[in-house]
């Protein structure tokens, strides 16, 4: 015999959601990427990234 | 007093602002030998050099870390590093085509309001003005900034709509934040705000969408700004498809396409809690595109009202 929390007639009665178990998702980080750790455009950075504008290296790594 | 910074006597030195997302940034020299200017799509963000949030001096000198200074975060890739040295934040640069030796550094006071940056005189062009913010210092300073308590960047493409719609594509390396970004150029009405990094600020109860000057190989950069509608985070697929995307895992998904200090709890922990605000204001999808004109007509589509 099953037995309710709730009253008949309160919030849950018949409307209960079946139990689903917790799932765990991993998400991919990929850390060069995202501790600005690369360019994109010649692998470097600063004042010798001769492949970006103006000996800046304005793309980034994506 | 950040360690090493000269005094600053007689008139305002020369230089210039930068505005990123409402975001202003002055650097300026004492030094008359070192000329300044903001190269490339930096200079679509240039500004006065009038009341800034960040002001930075930039000077010659020997890059390091210093002999007092504790590692705080390598970045893994032999760019950069950040070190504490007596409360100060210190990026120190290093470039393989350079050799070992740092290039640059940038130190910040720990209210990240004034930086000073020293240059390696030999490894930049004899009375040629220069950019001194070079990637990746640019951005550096930028997440810094932007994680306390101002916004966060996002690894995206941004569009303005021909109906003023701000639409935000994001994804990794290869998701097709570019491809989508020149799928829209030259639509009738349309802005690209860039085709590789946006910021995002919640103002005034409103997400808005900031261009930056961080552009992908479209070179696509502008210093506009829009309310955010909709979010899609992006893959390529063999037809166009939208799926909604609960909002725990869009919290998490867009965080995997974040710019965020991994070494500050502080920031972490608000660039969380605005990704969470950022997802219960905006509808993220996720969107499987075909890439050819028929993805606009479909994004367009799917615009909720």
């Amino acid at each position: 015999m099953s037995q309710s929390t709730s009253p008949p007639g309160g919030p849950d009665d018949g409307k209960r959601k079946p139990y689903e178990k917790p799932r765990l998702s991993q998400v991919a980080l990929r850390p060069q990427e995202a501790v600005l750790g690369s360019c994109k455009m010649s692998g470097v950075a600063g004042p010798a990234s001769a492949d970006c504008t103006d000996l800046s290296c304005s793309t980034a790594g994506s | 007093m950040i360690p090493g910074d000269p005094v600053l006597a007689g008139p305002r030195p020369s230089g210039f602002g930068l505005d990123i997302a409402g975001i202003r940034v002055t650097v300026t020299s004492e030094d008359p030998a070192i000329g300044l200017i903001p190269t490339g799509t930096a200079a679509k963000f240039a500004t006065s050099t009038e009341a800034a949030d960040l002001d930075i001096h930039v000077g010659w000198g020997s890059p390091s870390p210093g002999a007092a200074a504790d590692l705080l975060f390598d970045s893994g890739g032999g760019l950069w590093r950040l070190y504490n040295e007596r409360g100060c934040h210190r990026f120190v640069l290093t470039s393989p085509v350079l050799g070992p030796a740092p290039y640059q550094d940038a130190t910040f006071d720990p209210s990240y309001r004034h930086a000073h940056v020293r240059l390696r005189r030999d490894v930049f062009l004899p009375r040629v003005p220069l950019y001194p913010l070079e990637y990746p210092l640019d951005e550096l300073l930028m997440v810094h900034l932007l994680s306390q308590g101002r916004g966060i960047e996002i690894h995206a493409s941004g569009i303005v709509t021909g109906d003023g719609r701000g639409l935000l594509f994001a994804g990794q390396s290869g998701a097709g934040k570019t491809t989508m970004a020149n799928l829209w150029r030259g639509q009738p009405g349309v802005t690209i705000l860039s085709d590789e990094r946006v910021i995002l600020r919640s103002e005034g109860g409103v997400i808005w969408m900031y261009g930056t000057p961080w552009h992908g190989e479209g070179r696509l950069a502008s210093p506009g700004r829009v309310p955010l509608a909709q979010i899609f985070l992006l893959r390529h697929a063999p037809e166009n498809r939208v799926m909604p995307i609960a909002p725990g895992t869009a919290v998490a998904r867009i965080f995997a396409c974040s710019f965020t200090p991994f070494h500050d709890a502080a920031g972490l922990e608000f660039s969380l809690r605005l990704l969470s605000e950022i997802v219960a204001h905006c509808p993220c999808v996720e969107f499987g595109f075909r890439p050819d004109d028929d993805a606009i007509d479909f994004v367009l589509q799917s615009l909720p009202g």
